[in-house]
């Protein structure tokens, strides 16, 4: 809680990047542009702001409210195994596998309505959308059958709080004000995110807009993340003249 | 479960791991390494073969876990070491013969480790790994044991050094004196014990102190005099050796999670130290028995009980899948 920024960041005002037939454009805003691991990081929160504007010079009428939004969060993409466990030679080892490859690392939905509310015809839309449909997406390597693994990732991905789907998740400040709160778990992937706004009128896909934001190891957290990977020799060295070290003073600190 | 990542308790004091990529609470990390260097001080053991499993138990990922203790055994051992030499209990002859052919140990143990990893059997050789040895040692260990403490109940003086000084182990060949421990033996068995030591140690996050001791006692009847200085020496090296193999090879060592572990063990370990002086080596040996028993259940009852989940997810890196 006490992590939570209220210090607006207005991060993209391309008035005509959207689609120009949309009659409306979204402008957002997050709390935080990037979010920073450091030595105290136990997780973190999110805020998105937006708000639905008629677009300039576009050809349609401008649309009234209420609106209907569903928002993604996808992070950077990554390689997973699924691995399952069967009873051989009377104990339990992993026996199969199927690896999921440029999954996303981390996968929420949140949205301003229950999902089911969304009439018929962007279904086929929300449908590719949905974290559970994620895993079902991509490229797998291994003879483990394919549906039934993909539906297990996308449930330990769900246990992990990595993925998931919050439907009520975006709330409606005004007609056309809106915010939405992402939590980020302490385990949460390093790189580079991408939320993404749909906004709906009667079922309708009216706009569209993404937004990205990053999450950094910062400070020492980073110097120790990285330098473990490039010079990984010298990092094996210190740990142990560390551990020398810590060991000789303790023996100093408490010889009677 | 024992501190999970998301933590609720009062201390919220959370340490984000690096290397782990999680946060726990600080006074978790510093309590579980004080309680096991407590442990580790009283019966002249790394304690590595606690301290891994309460991590793996506490959801850090078991390449994180096995790799870091080994850090923390390092620190362990230091005080206990450097304790023993002050005393003049060490048997440095031995011990470098026991610690050359355990860092080939280690290398092939780290080795095994990435292999394993990559195949996605190193849960499963660690919990076997565990069980075996665990649960055999264990089993000798508290035979042993409860027959010394049942013949000191019998009013039998115990006899100072070992029935059966020679053993077959004895007649081997390239025999060598290794004058502190009043010993002249082959090499051969020297060699490989330290080697097998070296290989589980780096392989299942144990500094072997405990597999280490009986093996000195039971196969090369070296005295209970420097057994546990010598053999502190031994773990001391080859986790120091394997820590530096893990870290280049595996780049899972964290080292905020070793430090934390190693400030709680060395406390723990000092007073530890203390109360190992007071009671008799049996009783030491009794209790240790248990404790690795106990730890050797846990993991035979993860191999043979349904678990809760049957899938299981982990990442991979494109080098792995090749």
């Amino acid at each position: 809680m006490g992590l939570l920024k209220y210090i607006i960041i207005i991060i993209s005002l391309f008035l005509f990047s959207l689609t120009p037939s949309f009659a409306q454009r979204i402008i957002s805003a997050l709390t935080d542009k990037e979010i920073s691991i450091d030595q105290g990081f136990s997780g973190d929160s999110l805020t998105i702001f937006g708000n639905i504007e008629p677009q300039i010079g576009a050809k349609t009428p401008y649309i009234e409210g209420p609106f209907s939004i569903i928002v993604t969060i996808k992070g950077p993409a990554v390689n997973r195994v699924v691995r399952k466990k069967n009873k051989q030679y009377g104990i339990w080892l992993n026996n199969e596998e199927l690896i999921f490859e440029n999954i996303p690392s981390y996968y929420w939905l949140l949205a301003s309505d229950k999902i089911d509310d969304f009439s018929s015809k962007p279904l086929d839309k929300i449908a590719d959308i949905m974290p559970q449909k994620q895993p079902f997406l991509v490229k797998v390597r291994g003879k483990a059958n394919r549906e039934i693994f993909a539906k297990e990732l996308s449930r330990l991905m769900m246990k992990k709080g990595l993925f998931g789907i919050n439907e009520h998740g975006v709330k409606f400040l005004s007609d056309t004000l809106f915010s939405l709160r992402l939590e980020l778990p302490s385990d949460v992937p390093v790189g580079s995110y991408l939320a993404t706004i749909y906004l709906f009128k009667n079922g309708e896909l009216i706009a569209q807009k993404s937004a990205g934001f990053s999450v950094r190891k910062t400070g020492f957290e980073r110097l120790l993340g990285s330098s473990a990977k490039q010079y990984p020799l010298a990092y094996g060295i210190i740990t142990v003249i560390l551990a020398l070290f810590t060991g000789w003073l303790g023996g100093v600190a408490f010889r009677r | 479960m024992l501190g999970q990542a998301k933590n609720s308790g009062n201390l919220q004091v959370q340490i984000y791991l690096p290397i782990a990529e999680l946060s726990l609470n600080l006074f978790f990390l510093i309590g579980i390494g004080g309680i096991v260097g407590f442990l580790s001080g009283m019966f002249g053991v790394g304690g590595g073969f606690l301290l891994t499993p309460l991590l793996i138990f506490s959801g850090i990922p078991a390449p994180v876990a096995v790799a870091s203790v080994t850090g923390q055994v390092v620190a362990a051992s230091t005080s206990g070491a450097l304790s023993y030499m002050r005393r003049n209990l060490i048997d440095f002859h031995l011990a470098l013969y026991l610690i050359l052919s355990g860092i080939i140990g280690a290398f092939l143990g780290v080795y095994s480790f990435s292999a394993l990893r990559q195949i996605g059997q190193l849960d499963l050789v660690i919990s076997l790994g565990y069980l075996i040895f665990l649960g055999s040692i264990g089993i000798i260990m508290l035979i042993e044991a409860l027959r010394s403490l049942w013949r000191y109940r019998g009013g039998e003086k115990l006899p100072t050094k070992l029935p059966g000084k020679h053993n077959w182990v004895h007649g081997l060949p390239l025999r060598i004196r290794f004058k502190r421990s009043n010993l002249y033996v082959s090499v051969l068995p020297v060699l490989i014990i330290g080697a097998s030591i070296g290989f589980l140690g780096a392989l299942l996050g144990i500094g072997g102190g405990f597999i280490l001791v009986p093996a000195l006692i039971y196969i090369l009847r070296v005295p209970g005099s420097v057994v546990i200085g010598t053999s502190l020496v031994h773990v001391l090296a080859i986790m120091a050796a394997a820590t530096i193999l893990h870290a280049t090879s595996n780049y899972s060592v964290d080292i905020l999670l070793a430090f934390c572990l190693m400030v709680g063990g060395v406390v723990g370990a000092q007073f530890g130290a203390s109360i190992g002086k007071i009671l008799r080596a049996d009783q030491l040996r009794a209790m240790l028995a248990l404790i690795v028993l106990l730890v050797a259940l846990r993991f035979a009852s993860s191999l043979i009980f349904t678990p809760d989940d049957i899938f299981s997810t982990s990442l991979i890196t494109l080098a792995e899948i090749r």
